[in-house]
């Protein structure tokens, strides 16, 4: 990635009120969820002390919060990324890129590494939340931080996938409206399967949550990072081929 | 002081050598194919540094396609753009920071200010640290866009926006300029100060390729011109040597005489013979009496070609004419 790219997108980012208007409306959403899921917590906190192995403040606080941070992410990564390559098209500003010699892979990857800076700090802020605490609670950090890793492997995922349909579409909204439909077949691929009782197969490894789920119970697997690595890489070469060949084509 | 702030930033300029004969650009035989249709097809010329080149042609004849080609923003199909001795498309990361484009319409961020925009051309154009404060700074002492500097480039008005295209091309100093109609949307004095300061970027070693539609700002700024019809050089001269004239070849020699005594003929110049005659029109004449009186008076045309004429007159030429595939 080109730290140049970077800094330019990231700036561009920084000045756009939307992003920053999204970004506070989503954070005061979480807050208030927040706020719930801490009351329903105290409010049973004797019973569940009483039980052997019952559910802490991570299982009922922290991940479920981070599960509502998703569920948001999916309309917010489309919302976010859409400019990306299909605003500069619409501006007519694509050129420059190319006349400053940046390459279509610099491009790319500095788009998208600006965005997922954005992510990982809307990420940051929400955890703040339930970290505010941790101090007055005894959080299991290891379950947290799968969740954590998870979440981030999440939502770099979905800006890859919105990335990609930014360089394809024409229009931003377009562009949001493709990412929104790929984000939720990914999301939802596996209903059906598991409806039916059936919890393997290839339906089940293209879904999401097959992969996301077990990391908010704490557990990471080399298959799962494999599986958002995969889709990640995948998203972000077909960019830099549409974005390659709009060079070529004119 | 009166210094170019420009220059003093960048003192390598001031100091440069300004080297006619070495070219700093080779266009090597570009074309560029686009849905199974060249749009550019055999360009090929070259520039010296110093060298102020006017790019002409209609509407779709391919000016803008040879200018992003040249800026490294598109790919030819085939040949070779050689900027600095290298070429373009194996390494356009490093020589495009040698290049600044200014493209129709000047896009820009809509999101940035003008000063944010500035910045962010200098660090694309690899200018690290401080060395982009002063730069930016320094083109927008020069362009006069201080009042300007805070404000979002998406408010701005056409003329506006194309000087700050302007001072986004020239912020890193570069020894290619690429400028497609940048006198869009500037008021009188605007073109003026935009005619001065391709002066200036030339006698600094800077070589300048100026695409316009107004011919009096190429007879103004450039020492040379490049007319482009259907995606091909038709015409290629210097600006000096455009002028008044025709050429008339005939199947068999006739004395000077003869031809003088034509009544639209003011100066006729025999060559090979006379077989061929450089010619200069009276006032008010044009190439169709030339050819009636040629005709008339029994002398056996083959052939008459603009010399270039006036630009005017060799651009309209050209314009009028028709490829056989289109014809």
């Amino acid at each position: 990635m080109n730290a140049a790219v970077w800094r330019v997108e990231w700036r561009r980012l920084w000045v756009r009120p939307f992003a920053w208007t999204l970004a506070a409306a989503t954070l005061a959403w979480l807050g208030w969820q927040f706020t719930l899921l801490l009351g329903q917590f105290l409010d049973n906190q004797v019973r569940l002390a009483a039980l052997a192995d019952g559910p802490g403040y991570t299982d009922l606080v922290a991940v479920p919060l981070l599960a509502q941070l998703a569920q948001l992410a999916l309309l917010v990564v489309p919302l976010m990324s859409m400019q990306s390559i299909a605003g500069e098209r619409r501006h007519g500003t694509l050129p420059l890129w190319f006349g400053a010699g940046v390459s279509p892979t610099r491009m790319v990857l500095g788009k998208y590494g600006a965005i997922l800076a954005w992510l990982m700090i809307w990420l940051g802020l929400c955890l703040l939340m339930p970290l505010a605490l941790s101090g007055a609670t005894t959080p299991d950090w290891g379950k947290l931080a799968a969740a954590t890793l998870g979440l981030a492997l999440t939502l770099a995922t979905l800006a890859a996938i919105g990335v990609a349909c930014s360089a394809f579409a024409s229009h931003p909204a377009l562009a949001a409206a493709a990412s929104l439909v790929v984000t939720l077949m990914l999301w939802e691929a596996n209903r059906g399967a598991q409806a039916a009782g059936e919890l393997g197969g290839l339906i089940n490894w293209l879904a999401l949550p097959s992969h996301l789920q077990p990391m908010w119970r704490g557990l990471v697997s080399t298959t799962d990072v494999a599986w958002f690595v995969i889709v990640i890489v995948v998203a972000l070469v077909l960019a830099i081929r549409r974005v390659a060949a709009e060079r070529v084509r004119g | 002081m009166g210094v170019d702030p420009v220059v003093k930033t960048w003192g390598r300029r001031q100091n440069a050598q300004v080297d006619h004969a070495q070219p700093l650009l080779e266009v090597d035989d570009v074309s560029r194919r686009l849905g199974g249709r060249d749009i550019v097809r055999d360009i090929s010329f070259s520039l010296a540094r110093g060298q102020v080149m006017g790019l002409l042609g209609v509407n779709g004849a391919g000016k803008s396609t040879t200018l992003s080609m040249l800026a490294g923003a598109r790919t030819p199909s085939r040949g070779h753009i050689r900027l600095l001795g290298q070429d373009l498309n194996q390494a356009p990361a490093s020589l495009c920071r040698h290049i600044g484009w200014l493209l129709e319409h000047a896009p820009l961020w809509p999101e940035l200010t003008v000063r944010e925009q500035i910045r962010a051309r200098a660090q694309l154009a690899g200018l690290r640290g401080k060395a982009v404060s002063q730069a930016a700074e320094a083109i927008i002492e020069r362009l006069a866009l201080g009042e300007l500097a805070r404000r979002l480039t998406g408010i701005l008005s056409q003329g506006q926006r194309q000087r700050v295209g302007l001072a986004c091309a020239l912020v890193h100093s570069p020894d290619l300029l690429v400028l497609d109609e940048p006198g869009n949307g500037l008021d009188p004095m605007q073109t003026a100060e935009l005619r001065a300061l391709i002066g200036e970027r030339a006698r600094a070693g800077c070589a300048v390729i100026l695409s316009t539609h107004l011919l009096h700002e190429v007879t103004a700024v450039c020492d040379r011109v490049l007319i482009v019809h259907q995606g091909r050089v038709r015409h290629e001269a210097p600006l000096q040597a455009v002028a008044s004239g025709w050429r008339i070849t005939l199947a068999e020699a006739a004395s000077p005489e003869r031809v003088l005594a034509l009544a639209p003929v003011a100066s006729a110049q025999p060559h090979q013979g006379g077989l061929v005659f450089e010619i200069t029109l009276n006032a008010g004449a044009d190439a169709p009496a030339l050819a009636r009186a040629v005709v008339a008076a029994g002398l056996p045309l083959s052939g008459l070609v603009a010399m270039g004429s006036d630009l005017e007159r060799t651009f309209m030429t050209i314009a009028a004419t028709r490829a056989p595939e289109a014809a």
